[in-house]
């Protein structure tokens, strides 16, 4: 059961962590884009910047679960290296989940809050000429603190019923 | 309101112990962050985290990162910086420290295109690290090169923290830029002169003993792998001083530079561009959440009035100029260790300018000491965002003392060119002097 | 006697006139004011939060009382924010927008409109005004056409049908965009705040007369933290967000006046748009900021009552 549990998760992290990936040959292509059209057509496309800091807010608040799952939220390893496999195990289950906790509950609700009383108030861009919802980028963040929580739940799951060679794959850039 | 001392010593303690057992960096900034702001401040207080998080994200300044990480992932998965490199040995490939000098050159340009520090060493990290050490360098030696020329992207202009430091403080933009240009390249030469040396004491951390001299007609081949990297350089630069590209924009330059590189070399295929994207979102988010979980502790600790603390500290200091001067930069290299930049321009920027200015010190030469101190910041054990970014894109036989250790040496450095600016102001001052 | 302990952001970093009036004219004279009943911490711009959420900050309690700027939330308020924070081609001095603030009760419709959001509406904050540095000179409507300006919002769509490019863009972006000639000008802030920016290194020309002469910022302060003070020291905090207002005047007209002669030492030249040019250029404004009218209720009423006290003014 549990391990149907962790393989869903998996699965559905890595698909959307996948997806938003490519947020940044878009990134890519607005700017370019505005560039292009300010300096050869003399118009500034006024929603082109905020678009694209927009996606960036999809991209690490979506994608960051999906980094914590593939092992690349860093630690500094100093002692944590010499730890026995079972210490390991203890550290992370007590001590990283206490304050993973405090901090998913944060996102999920002080982070709800603040999109809601966006959504509520119907906010608009402020910044340019367009008016963008911006309530939809604030959305990602209880969205993000949601995925996290779930991206170590699963981690946790990794950690107490694989074999030691498989999950302590910290910090690896190969794919 | 907590007792500052008492406040102070929870929330780095709490820090330190978390990090040290080895909980997550970004786990623990923000956690212990949360903990702190609900236990002194209010649980109402706490929606500063969400907050932080989306200013962060939001910011068109920091989209640099992902853009500049692109650019050297796909230039890595198209060769091209294996290209580049192989060109490098070619050339300085017979004078030991050569290819570490290479890194410290290519920093430099970085410097001059970025104006953060995080984009610079994970590119750098990406690209350099590796050659290096399959070229038989030490790992100090590498590791040290990447995280102290990373940080000559907030020295050498642009630069966005001396644009804070200067709305902060009233300071020009362009006398701090034209400051810190020769500091800049002061340090890079430095940098260059202690690799050179070290490599001479130590053959072993500089190339080993596989170093071998080239023909010139092999030389000549190699300087196709200087090609692209030099077209992109320049369309980036190019873009930014034609005014085609604000310095945030010539981000994307260089990220499209990569792609038509690539395609040019005709080395483009979906799978590398695909897994491009995915090493950008991994060492993007990476970044981003540290600089989440950071910011937020560093607003309870501003929020909690560590100004006012640092302050009564300084003024306690009423002794000779030069001794508070000292006892200024004493602090910031303290605050560095634990704090993040923004967080500490924040807390003492107020507090010292005023001061600064009654003593009589020139503002601009202050901000240019005050941005190298933000640089030791950057690498100072145990908080320093680009140790923290190198163990990120290092593979796992490089550990965090291997790190910690491996910028010793350039701390060292910088240290003493704070110490040889202070006796010779006009290193700094003069070319603002020259152009204002 | 109950004690208060507040902590304020300014929307202006430490050493701006900005920020000086308030920190002694505001939190020192209300402390002193209530013999100490009431303490307030001074933080500079985005030491505690974005001022973009500047609404959430105040209304949660993450501070008790900040200076915001009403530009920033057009987005949330709807258009009445940029009436508040005052539109081109309208008031001339800050007496008639005190007047129109305070006499004329606009102040009541900004209560209004900003209490739904968790935040009492203490008072404006007049400011010094917002100016525009160019590397062009710019004497005509017509030397708008082709120009690539930051600005954004309203005034954004003024230059606009004015025939510029309008560019939007962060602070701190602004001084690097002039140098490189991304953009070739830039509204900002007054002389003072543009010569703290070193704009006067990158773009020779002071446009003359102000696009928005008198602006303003505003004190919000939480509801619940409001609505918990006795009224003696309501009083007080009402009567210093004016002193503090007003001071912010006084000191900024003196900074100006020295910041001016510094650009003017270093090269700039102030250009100056003829008088029934700029009157052309007024009347194009009025007419955008007129049409909101149509756009919400709130904002209706806002029009109303500024075309009405413009009525009386005799434009
Ligand atoms: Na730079
Ligand atoms: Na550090």
């Amino acid at each position: 059961m549990l391990d149907g549990i962790t393989r869903i998760i998996d699965g559905f992290l890595a698909a959307i962590g996948r997806f938003v990936s490519l947020f940044v040959l878009a990134m890519i292509a607005l700017i370019v884009l505005e560039m292009v059209s300010r300096g050869a057509l003399s118009y500034s496309l006024s929603w082109t910047q905020e678009i694209s800091t927009w996606l960036l807010t999809v991209f690490v608040m979506i994608g960051g679960p999906y980094a914590l799952l593939r092992g690349h939220f860093v630690r500094v390893d100093i002692f944590f290296a010499r730890l026995s496999r079972q210490n390991q195990k203890y550290v992370d289950t007590f001590l990283s989940t206490t304050l993973l906790v405090l901090f998913v509950g944060v996102l999920v609700w002080r982070g709800g809050d603040f999109f809601l009383s966006s959504f509520a108030m119907g906010e608009r861009s402020a910044t340019g000429a367009w008016a963008g919802p911006v309530w939809l980028p604030k959305l990602m963040i209880p969205l993000g603190g949601g995925l996290l929580g779930l991206a170590w739940l699963s981690h946790l799951l990794h950690l107490w019923r694989d074999p030691p060679a498989q999950t302590s794959e910290p910090n690896t850039v190969s794919m | 309101m907590g007792d500052p001392l008492l406040v102070t010593g929870l929330l780095f303690g709490g820090m330190l112990f978390f990090l040290a057992v080895g909980v997550p960096i970004a786990i623990t900034l923000s956690g212990v962050s949360i903990a702190m702001i609900a236990a002194f401040w209010s649980p109402m207080a706490l929606t500063m985290v969400p907050m932080r998080a989306f200013s962060t994200t939001t910011s068109f300044e920091y989209l640099a990162i992902p853009l500049f990480v692109f650019m050297a992932s796909m230039l890595q998965k198209a060769k091209v910086a294996e290209d580049m490199y192989d060109a490098m040995e070619r050339f300085f490939g017979s004078v030991r420290g050569g290819l570490a000098i290479g890194t410290v050159l290519i920093c430099t340009i970085f410097a001059c295109m970025a104006g953060i520090s995080g984009a610079s060493t994970v590119s750098m990290g990406m690209i350099a690290v590796p050659a290096m050490l399959a070229r038989g360098y030490g790992k100090d030696m590498a590791l040290g090169t990447v995280a102290a020329g990373g940080s000559l992207g907030i020295l050498i202009p642009p630069s966005v923290t001396m644009i804070v430091y200067a709305l902060v403080s009233g300071t020009s933009v362009g006398k701090l830029y034209a400051g810190g240009l020769v500091p800049g390249l002061l340090l890079a030469a430095l940098f260059c002169v202690y690799i050179l040396v070290r490599g001479w004491l130590q053959p072993s951390t500089a190339g080993g003993t596989s170093i071998r001299a080239y023909s010139w007609s092999e030389k000549l081949v190699g300087l196709r792998g200087l090609f692209f990297p030099l077209v992109i350089v320049v369309a980036v630069l190019g873009s930014m001083f034609t005014g085609i590209a604000s310095v945030s924009e010539s981000a994307a330059v260089g990220a499209a530079g990569s792609l038509i590189a690539a395609l040019c070399l005709r080395r483009l295929r979906w799978t590398d561009v695909k897994s491009a994207c995915h090493e950008t979102l991994m060492l993007s988010c990476m970044i981003f959440w540290i600089i989440i979980g950071a910011s937020a502790l560093s607003t309870f600790y501003t929020g909690m009035g560590a100004g006012r603390m640092i302050e009564s500290f300084v003024l306690g200091l009423e002794v000779n100029r030069w001794v508070i001067l000292v006892g200024m930069q004493l602090i910031l290299l303290l605050m560095g260790m634990v704090l993040d930049t923004v967080g500490i321009i924040m807390i003492t920027v107020p507090i010292f300018l005023p001061i600064i200015l009654a003593l009589g010190f020139d503002p601009v030469w202050f901000g240019i000491l005050f941005i190298i101190n933000m640089e030791i910041g950057f690498l100072s054990p145990p908080f320093g965002y680009n140790l923290f970014y190198l163990r990120g894109v290092t593979p796992p036989s490089i550990t965090m003392p291997d790190i910690y250790r491996s910028v010793l040496p350039f701390i060292a450095i910088m240290t003493g060119a704070i110490v040889l600016m202070m006796a010779v102001p006009e290193i700094v001052l003069w070319l603002p002097r020259q152009l204002f | 006697q109950e004690k208060f302990h507040w902590r304020l952001q300014s929307n202006l970093n430490t050493g701006d006139p900005g920020y000086i009036a308030v920190q002694k004219k505001f939190a020192e004279l209300s402390n002193k004011m209530s013999n100490g009943r009431i303490t307030i911490d001074v933080f500079p711009v985005g030491a505690l939060f974005p001022i973009s959420d500047g609404l959430e900050a105040v209304g949660g309690g993450l501070a008790e009382v900040a200076v915001l700027t009403g530009g920033y939330y057009a987005g949330k308020i709807g258009p009445f924010a940029n009436l508040e924070n005052g539109v081109p081609g309208s008031l001339h001095t800050p007496l008639e927008r005190y007047n129109f603030f305070y006499k004329k009760g606009f102040i009541d419709l900004a209560r209004e409109a900003y209490g739904k959001y968790g935040v009492y509406y203490l008072g404006p904050q007049l400011s010094p005004r917002w100016d525009i540095m160019s590397k062009k000179p710019i004497t005509s409507m017509a030397d708008f056409k082709g120009l690539k300006i930051r600005s954004f919002g309203l005034e954004a769509k003024w230059y606009s049908n004015m025939g510029a490019t309008p560019v939007f863009m962060g602070g701190g972006e602004i001084y690097t965009g002039l140098a490189t000639g991304v953009i070739d000008a830039a509204r900002w802030a007054s002389p003072a705040g543009n010569f703290n920016g070193s704009f006067h290194e990158v773009a020779k020309y002071y446009v003359e007369p102000s696009p928005l002469p008198v602006p303003n910022n505003f004190f919000a302060v939480n509801k619940r933290a409001w609505d918990a003070l006795p009224d003696d020291l309501k009083a007080i905090l009402e009567e210093a967000a004016i002193a503090s207002s007003f001071d912010y005047l006084a000191l900024g007209e003196m900074h100006d006046a020295k910041a001016m002669q510094e650009m003017k030492k270093a090269g700039v030249q102030v250009s100056t748009i003829p008088p029934e040019e700029f009157a052309k250029m007024e009347e194009a404004a009025r007419a955008l900021w007129r049409a909101y009218e149509k756009e919400d209720a709130l904002a209706a009423r806002g029009v109303k009552m500024l075309n009405e006290y413009l009525a009386e003014l005799g434009r």
